[in-house]
């Protein structure tokens, strides 16, 4: 018994040395996404060897593609698209492209003066993968794929095939692994989005457009409809009822044009200021010029770089007759515009 | 009888005599004005007065021809008479039809009137609708037309663009469409028309329906796409959808999106509208719900995983069931040859299947030994792919089956998986192990 357990232990030990070496030979693994990106050595169709070992720093981009395939040649011509975007990231980046015959296609020219490639200075390796070593390194079961790893070696991101959403998502993947800032977030770079010119935002623009054109062929009545309408949309918003209100003042209906702005609230110093100008404006046109002084003067405190309040403080002054004063205050206006 | 006509005769006469005596003198002689308050009085009591006619200057127009019968004569003829004064309105390139042939009197009261720029009519619409009948038949007009403000698109008399716009088209329609411009700008993938023709699509001035299009979906479509009516209306298989009123909006958004194709959705999303329920094919064929066929399953074909139906799919008719873009064998044997195996070629591979021995190809492989090639690629009874795999999804690894109709038979597959390999316990064969590492000696079975 003594001398059997000793053994047995040793047996064991043996067999757990040996096992682990066995599974890591087992599977060819998919490479999936948080995975190491296996290190590898290809040469490329020039006959120079592209080496990828861990910590350059770079970011891989791993294209496979069949030299026989209509999705692998519609691929390249998305990926040439986007890597010729990437201006002053050559130096981060390592491309590498694996055909299973690059003598036996078109659309991948391994031609170090690419055109599309060298807009952005990223050199593409072309390797020949004819015995599909690297295909089963990384695991591939379709084409075309491409992998993208981050600066850690790691996968980022795979894809295989060329789907709807192959452009949008290896733009924002290869982004993000070169940490470009972008707007969209990469995780919904796949997702569809389309023109809405139905909200209601776009019907009010479309109004307010309108209305202008109108206001510019001098049709004001009609201007003014086409503003009200849009309000018709927007009831809440200040934005329309400054418009219109000003508009109102423009044809010198300054009453009017009060009476939409009573009970409104402006937020910000600019909608408060605008608001100011348009109240001082119809007081004067009521030549309640006091009034409209002072509101316009409190105009210039919220909003001390607008021309346009200094232009309509001066048009009081005129009205009131003070010369001037007037002439000062449109200079000011003018320096404000146009600088001194 | 002769009582009546008389009197209808005196009646006559009468209203002669009159108006003869109350009639003013016609002068003989050139006078210094003719508007006076006997003679055209009117002309200076409307609103907006024509130039010389507030000046009294006749003459700026006018002629005598035979003064003795006061009549008269335009000083020039055509187009000319306006144009000395007015060279300005015809110096672009498209000009107004009534300006070509002198006609401004179409369009304008030479002497005064109650209405901005001498119109006859009080709106700018009463006006050019006299011509132009651009509104009959519409349900639904487009705001400057519904308006009646034709000027804010066309210029009255010249213009530098087609059709007397203001501008280019797109940039005309761009200048009241902000949203969709900076929308537009956006996007990848632009729909031709929308960059710079939008008038391709939609009627400008109004249409029968609310979109404002020339035509419904897909015939207007068809207009430029005739490819794709080509497969939609001659395809072996035809996808019923495609050929209804707006079918291509089911998928399409006419405008941009940010993915190929211009969907409006994800393709399954899409697709899902549809085929989340059995449908009927023919009297006797149910196509089962879609989602039927993935719920709660492990294991998703590639496209599938990537919502992206069009991977195997077309969707406007195919020559192939299924509406499959490429050839596939519908059957569980098929003798072996590419052609047959077109559309999973298209990701996979050929490779796979023509292989007879390989480390990196497959894992499906005893020793080097390429499995693939063992099952499908025979002269006669090739086992096709769905002999073994689900199309879709599936609750095993590579969406493998746990059985294949047979006949009327469902024949187990009884696949699993091991680390270095697998087995099958299937109704095709006695059980075969299978394993890459140390490979099974099937001489001894």
């Amino acid at each position: 018994m003594k001398c059997k357990t000793p053994f047995s232990v040793f047996f064991v030990l043996l067999i757990c040395s040996i096992l682990p070496v066995r599974t890591a030979n087992s599977d060819r693994h998919r490479i999936g996404i948080g995975n190491k990106i296996p290190e590898f050595s290809a040469s490329d169709v020039s006959g120079k060897l592209f080496d990828y070992k861990y910590g350059s720093g770079k970011v891989l981009i791993a294209v496979f593609l069949y030299s026989q395939q209509k999705q692998s040649a519609q691929a390249v011509t998305d990926i040439k698209r986007i890597l010729s975007k990437l201006r002053g990231q050559a130096h981060r980046l390592n491309a590498v492209v694996a055909v299973d015959d690059p003598n036996n296609q078109t659309f991948v020219r391994p031609d170090p003066n690419d055109s599309e490639s060298n807009k952005s200075g990223v050199v593409v390796n072309v390797v020949a993968d004819t015995e599909h070593k690297l295909w089963g390194k990384f695991g591939i079961i379709a084409t075309p794929t491409v992998i993208i790893s981050d600066t850690n070696d790691t996968a980022l991101w795979v894809k295989a095939g060329h789907g709807y959403d192959f452009a949008p998502v290896v733009q924002a993947r290869l982004n993000q692994a070169l940490g470009i800032a972008q707007q969209i977030d990469p995780n919904e770079a796949g997702r569809v989005r389309t023109v809405k010119n139905a909200t209601v935002a776009a019907r009010i623009k479309r109004h307010l457009q309108m209305a202008k054109m109108l206001q510019e062929k001098g049709r004001v009545e009609s201007a003014i409809t086409q503003m009200k309408k849009a309000r018709e949309l927007d009831p809440n918003s200040v934005e329309l009822v400054l418009e219109i209100s000003e508009l109102l003042c423009s044809i010198g209906q300054g009453k009017s044009a009060l009476e939409i702005l009573e009970g409104i609230e402006a937020r910000g110093n600019i909608e408060k200021s605008k608001m100011l100008i348009i109240t001082g404006w119809a007081k004067r046109q009521m030549s309640n010029f006091e009034e409209a002084e002072k509101l316009l003067l409190e105009a210039t405190k919220l909003n001390p770089k607008s021309g346009r309040v200094f232009f309509e403080l001066g048009q009081v002054y005129q009205d009131k007759g003070e010369v001037e004063k007037a002439m000062l205050t449109y200079y000011r206006a003018l320096t404000l515009v146009f600088g001194r | 009888m002769f009582c009546k006509f008389g009197k209808k005769l005196i009646f006559v006469l009468s209203c002669v005599l009159v108006t003869n005596v109350l009639a003013v003198e016609k002068p003989t002689t050139p006078q210094q004005t003719c508007v006076t308050g006997e003679c055209h009085a009117d002309y200076g009591k409307k609103a907006f007065v024509h130039g010389p006619v507030g000046l009294g200057d006749c003459k700026s127009c006018h002629k005598p021809l035979k003064p003795e019968e006061h009549t008269y004569e335009f000083v020039r003829k055509g187009r000319d008479l306006c144009e000395y004064c007015h060279l300005e309105q015809t110096g672009k390139k498209v000009v107004h039809e009534p300006l070509k042939t002198g006609d401004c009197m179409q369009c304008h009261d030479p002497h005064s009137s109650d209405n901005k720029f001498l119109l006859p009519e009080k709106t700018v619409t009463s006006l050019c609708s006299n011509c132009h009948k651009v509104t009959e038949g519409f349900q639904f007009l487009h705001g400057p037309t519904a308006v009646g403000e034709c000027t804010i698109c066309h210029e009255s008399h010249s213009a530098d663009h087609k059709s007397l716009l203001v501008a280019e088209h797109s940039e005309l329609c761009f200048s009241c469409h902000v949203v969709t411009q900076d929308e537009l700008k956006k996007y990848e993938f632009v729909h031709e028309p929308a960059k710079n023709n939008c008038i391709g699509c939609h009627n400008p001035h109004g249409a029968s329906n609310s979109k404002m299009v020339k035509e419904f979906a897909p015939y207007l479509c068809y207009t430029c796409h005739k490819d794709i009516q080509n497969a939609a209306e001659n395809s072996m298989y035809q996808h019923s959808v495609v050929s209804d009123i707006d079918g291509c909006l089911k998928c399409h958004t006419p405008h941009a999106s940010s993915v190929k194709f211009i969907l409006k959705s994800e393709p399954t999303t899409i697709c899902m509208t549809c085929h989340d329920k059995p449908l009927g094919i023919t009297k006797d064929e149910v196509l089962p719900a879609f989602t039927d066929q993935i719920k709660d399953k492990k294991f998703l074909h590639g496209p599938v995983q990537d919502n992206d139906c069009s991977g195997c799919h077309v969707t406007h008719g195919s020559k192939y069931f299924r509406l499959l873009a490429k050839e596939y064998p519908p059957i569980f044997y098929a003798p072996f040859s590419e052609q047959n195996y077109e559309l999973c070629f298209s990701c996979h591979s050929k490779d796979l299947v023509l292989t007879p021995e390989t480390e990196n190809l497959t894992d499906f492989r005893n020793g080097n030994m390429n499995l693939h090639f063992l099952h499908v690629n025979k002269e006669h009874r090739g086992r096709t792919c769905r002999a073994c795999h689900q199309t879709h999804a599936g609750d095993l690894p590579k969406h493998i089956r746990e059985s294949v109709s047979y006949g009327m038979w469902e024949l187990p597959v009884g696949f699993t998986k091991t680390a270095t390999g697998g087995s099958c316990k299937s109704g095709c064969h006695l059980s075969k192990d299978y394993d890459r590492e140390k490979a099974v000696d099937y001489s001894a079975q």
